[in-house]
């Protein structure tokens, strides 16, 4: 498997489980109403974001010189791919948070008001949406050969 | 031509090459033209255009044109 495939699987374990974590703090206990007011929640929703910011390249900082021997890691069919990735995730992202701001508009027009809390997971959630859509689009692109200009 | 897109018109034979310049392997043809084997491979399988400067690195390999490399099939 090359160094490409196998970061994108450990980004996509890490920030799976990093995800879920904060997501699961940030919906839990008292849900999106207390979450503002909770200064535990935000501590540990900040701390699974910190775990996938550390913890993700220094194990594929890891996995990579294992498997070097001197070989080419990454090359420009790897830069084509990551490029393509990238363009689709900047889109999807900016659909994502669209449908989301939508989302929230209309299950909360009566009321007028949005609770606090939803900004917190906004701004939470998108690096947690691009670091695994990034590697999952990354993916795709690799499989599918969408990149390989055939 | 059809409804064959230009790039389904370029054909590659590294594969046959490297037999016959000593049974290169893959991961030694991508060490000395500076790629992955997985790139490699997709060239292979036609599935990959490499980059002008990544095709005269192959054909400087194996020490032929790059015409002798790659093949294109003028439309008719």
């Amino acid at each position: 498997m090359s160094l490409t495939r196998t970061n994108c699987i450990l980004s996509l374990i890490f920030w799976g489980v990093c995800g879920a974590g904060f997501f699961a703090t940030a919906f839990g206990a008292g849900g999106v109403s207390t979450f503002a007011e909770d200064r535990v929640r935000h501590l540990a929703g900040a701390g699974f974001i910190a775990v996938g910011l550390l913890l993700t390249p220094l194990v594929q900082r890891l996995v990579r010189n294992r498997s070097s021997h001197g070989a080419v890691l990454v090359d420009e069919r790897d830069e084509r791919i990551q490029a393509k990735a990238m363009a689709a995730t900047l889109i999807a992202i900016a659909f994502l948070f669209y449908g989301v701001a939508l989302g929230l508009y209309e299950y909360y027009h009566d009321t007028g008001l949005i609770p606090i809390g939803w900004m917190w997971i906004l701004a939470y959630g998108t690096p947690i949406a691009m670091n695994l859509l990034a590697p999952a689009f990354v993916l795709l692109t690799d499989i599918r050969g969408w990149a390989d200009g055939r | 031509m059809g409804d064959r897109k230009p790039q389904e018109l370029l054909r590659n034979h590294i594969r046959r090459l490297r037999f016959e310049h000593g049974e290169m392997t893959q991961q030694e043809l991508a060490d000395r033209v500076r790629c992955t084997r997985q790139t490699v491979i997709a060239l292979e399988q036609d599935r990959y255009l490499p980059t002008l400067a990544l095709a005269f690195r192959i054909a400087r390999v194996f020490g032929v044109p790059i015409e002798q490399v790659f093949e294109y099939e003028e439309p008719d």
